[in-house]
């Protein structure tokens, strides 16, 4: 029963997804996000409740292994609903490898005629990423042939591929299928790197591959694909051990998560995808307040897209609910913590 | 009556605001011991500006670069090594797909510099011979490069 809710509610996510398909690709759904906005956010809250709750019953009874490529199975047939980076990732491969122009100096608005512009948001911006990114989007820039929905799926399979091999790297490492549940059904992780297909998995299993392995070369291309893991050299050089490392490396990406990020735009969901997966290497049983951190922080992030499905528009009182919105949960979960410390130490 | 009025006062301001093509500042002058190492630069970033597009914006911003740079020579009277520039800047020019704001600017610039430099100039070094520069044929024969 349990397995069906589970599997029904990410059908459920698939579909629901294609409500908020841009106008310029298909009609048929749209109605759903565009005409009932209070609709839509309340189902998408109904959605992460449920998601968030079977999580966290997987990681006390640990469900089949199959779960994990159903579930990503599932959603890679989702379309990208709470972001455009995707389509800011195939437009600016096709800058790159159709029209052969660097794209750390051309925008894709300088491209005469591109049906693409039609639903890029990031336009009239340069490359976002590194070039080893720019490099990995030719091959699903080749594979969808010029279909802007067969390159869509090509990127998002990608995307599973990775998310695999990270899920593999992380039983190679732990031998404990909690740390891969912990990771892999992760709610956040799901929506954010198979559903809107977000680039950072890349970055953190290169960099976390590095320091496992102390191999320079993986860091180097994790930081030519995403910047933020620069923050994570010095504990190349350390000589600390793996466990030691990975809290260091939590903790320094979580100073630019919830530092430097705010400050150059805001505090986006997918960013927590570099927390989760540092945190999937951990030992439970040593770590378990923080596993409980991130699990609450990925519930937080999440809420964050609410107040856009809502409302239509970022502005307003948008940033202060998207705030609110993260500030809650884990207010409740720090007053819990000190709740049971405080308890812990009367009995 | 009100609304033609502000139609009309909306086109007269939206032609007003059209923006301007900007030179850019100038980089390092001859003489500077950096300046070898810009020029080494500028040939490098052809490599990087790869692509049709890429290409145009290269080739421009070198013109322009060259532009600015011939510019401050004539200012100062360095007169062969403006001319040395300005020959750059129009073989850049040559490269650049059709740009009206561009050359309209430029032409500006020459135009301008046409009414401080004597028409013709001979250069005499120390140590070798001297050279005739007639300056004023080579600035309008770069004018005319740019209304092509």
């Amino acid at each position: 029963m349990i397995l069906f809710i589970y599997i029904f509610s990410l059908i459920f996510l698939s579909v629901f997804s294609y409500g908020f398909i841009d106008p310029h690709l298909s009609t048929s759904l749209a109605y759903v996000a565009y005409d009932y906005r209070s609709v839509a956010a309340i189902l998408f809250f109904i959605l992460l409740v449920i998601l968030f709750s079977l999580y966290v019953y997987f990681l006390k009874h640990t469900p089949k292994i199959w779960i994990i490529p159903a579930a990503a199975g599932i959603l890679l047939f989702s379309y990208p609903a709470l972001t455009y980076d995707l389509f800011n990732y195939i437009t600016t491969a096709k800058v790159a490898f159709t029209h052969g122009e660097n794209p750390y100096v051309v925008m894709p608005v300088e491209i005469p005629n591109e049906p693409n512009l039609a639903f890029t948001r990031a336009a009239n911006k340069f490359a976002l990423y590194g070039p080893v990114w720019i490099a990995l989007t030719a091959i699903p820039h080749t594979l969808g042939s010029g279909n802007i929905w067969a390159t869509m799926f090509a990127f998002k399979f990608m995307n599973v591929a990775t998310y695999f091999g990270f899920c593999y790297f992380i039983w190679k490492v732990t031998k404990n299928s909690m740390n891969v549940i912990f990771f892999a059904l992760n709610p956040l992780v799901l929506i954010e790197v198979i559903m809107n297909g977000h680039n950072d998995i890349y970055m953190i299993f290169l960099a976390l591959v590095a320091l496992k392995y102390k191999n320079i070369f993986a860091l180097v291309a994790s930081w030519f694909i995403k910047g933020a893991t620069l923050i994570l050299a010095p504990l190349q050089l350390l000589k600390i051990t793996w466990e030691k490392t990975l809290v260091a490396a939590y903790w320094l990406l979580a100073f630019v998560f919830f530092v430097f990020a705010p400050i150059r735009e805001e505090l986006y969901p997918w960013y927590a995808v570099w927390l989760i997966a540092t945190a999937s290497l951990m030992n439970f049983k040593s770590h378990k307040h923080l596993l409980g951190f991130t699990m609450v922080l990925s519930f937080a992030l999440e809420l964050r897209h609410l107040p856009y499905m809502w409302m239509g528009y970022y502005e307003g009182p948008g940033p202060i609910l998207r705030t609110l919105l993260t500030v809650i949960p884990m207010a409740l979960f720090f007053v819990w913590f000190v709740w049971k410390k405080t308890k812990l130490k009367l009995f | 009556m009100k609304k033609l009025l502000l139609l009309i006062s909306f086109l007269a301001l939206a032609s007003s605001v059209r923006a301007e093509y900007v030179l850019p500042y100038p980089s390092f002058m001859p003489g500077n011991k950096l300046y070898r190492v810009t020029r080494i630069v500028d040939k490098l970033k052809n490599y990087w500006y790869f692509g049709s597009i890429a290409q145009a914006k290269y080739h421009l911003g070198l013109s322009d670069k060259y532009l600015v740079e011939a510019k401050t020579l004539f200012e100062y009277k360095q007169y062969l090594l403006a001319v040395d520039a300005l020959g750059r800047s129009d073989d850049e020019f040559r490269k650049v797909p059709r740009n009206p704001a561009a050359a309209e600017k430029h032409i500006e610039v020459l135009t301008q510099l046409l009414s401080i430099v004597p028409d013709a100039f001979t250069w005499t070094p120390e140590k070798s011979e001297a050279t005739r520069l007639p300056l004023k044929d080579l600035l309008e024969a770069s004018i005319r490069l740019r209304q092509l």
